[in-house]
């Protein structure tokens, strides 16, 4: 039966002990206006998780984190940080290109913890920036050398599909 | 709820914003200039555990 809830689409396959991957359909999301090369494309099929930013004990509420491996860090918007006291310029200043429109923005990176699809928490540094498009990245450092990720087009919807990378203690 | 619903939801609702989704994520229970507005005017509509996402000015299919 389908999911129908967008943003929760594909639960975790759940092992004999402990769930260990997810399988989750792309999310769709408006376009405005229509790409000009693609005008009968209003929608965009993106690769989305649920997470929540964990500091100090407290949490934000759920939020859709776009999968990016073309990103190097782990994003969010600086809002994020303040719903959860973070004093954002305390952090280790940095700035960001690319993800943000014109000129590069300044970036500040603290340790936080992020709770992925309520299946796993992930202790990173993640950059906090107030020019993002999105309210999360999951990017190379923090995400992708946590999880195993495959991103699957074969298909319509899309699938993106991750597994936790187990390492020694 | 099909996710033709789900982009209707985005395209008709506010932009520029915070907004704050029900659980379904069928309806739009509060908006805010930060994350904390949004999530204050959910839980003041009955909404305890919101999902909460950036609105961008216009929707694209690329993160800039």
């Amino acid at each position: 039966m389908a999911c129908r809830i967008p943003l929760l689409c594909g639960r975790p396959r759940r092992g004999d002990q402990q769930s260990t991957d997810m399988k989750k359909n792309y999310t769709r999301f408006p376009l405005d206006p229509p790409h000009p090369a693609f005008r009968k494309e209003v929608a965009a099929w993106m690769p989305i998780l649920q997470v929540r930013v964990g500091y100090n004990h407290k949490q934000t509420p759920r939020m859709p984190a776009v999968v990016d491996s073309g990103s190097p860090y782990c994003f969010f918007q600086s809002s994020v940080a303040e719903y959860l006291g973070i004093d954002v310029e305390r952090g280790i200043e940095d700035s960001v290109g690319g993800i943000t429109k014109g000129a590069p923005e300044p970036v500040y990176f603290h340790k936080v913890q992020v709770y992925v699809e309520a299946d796993w928490i992930i202790n990173i540094m993640a950059g906090f920036c107030k020019k993002l498009s999105v309210a999360a990245i999951l990017g190379r450092n923090g995400f992708f050398d946590n999880f195993h990720t495959q991103f699957d087009h074969s298909g319509n919807p899309p699938v993106l599909e991750i597994r936790r990378i187990e390492r020694a203690q | 709820m099909t996710q033709k619903d789900f982009v209707t939801l985005l395209s008709e609702g506010p932009r520029d914003c915070w907004l704050a989704l029900n659980e379904d994520q069928d309806a739009i229970v509060g908006r805010g200039e930060t994350m904390a507005e949004a999530v204050k005017e959910a839980r003041v509509n009955g909404v305890q555990d919101p999902v909460v996402m950036w609105a961008p000015k216009t929707w694209r299919p690329a993160i800039y």
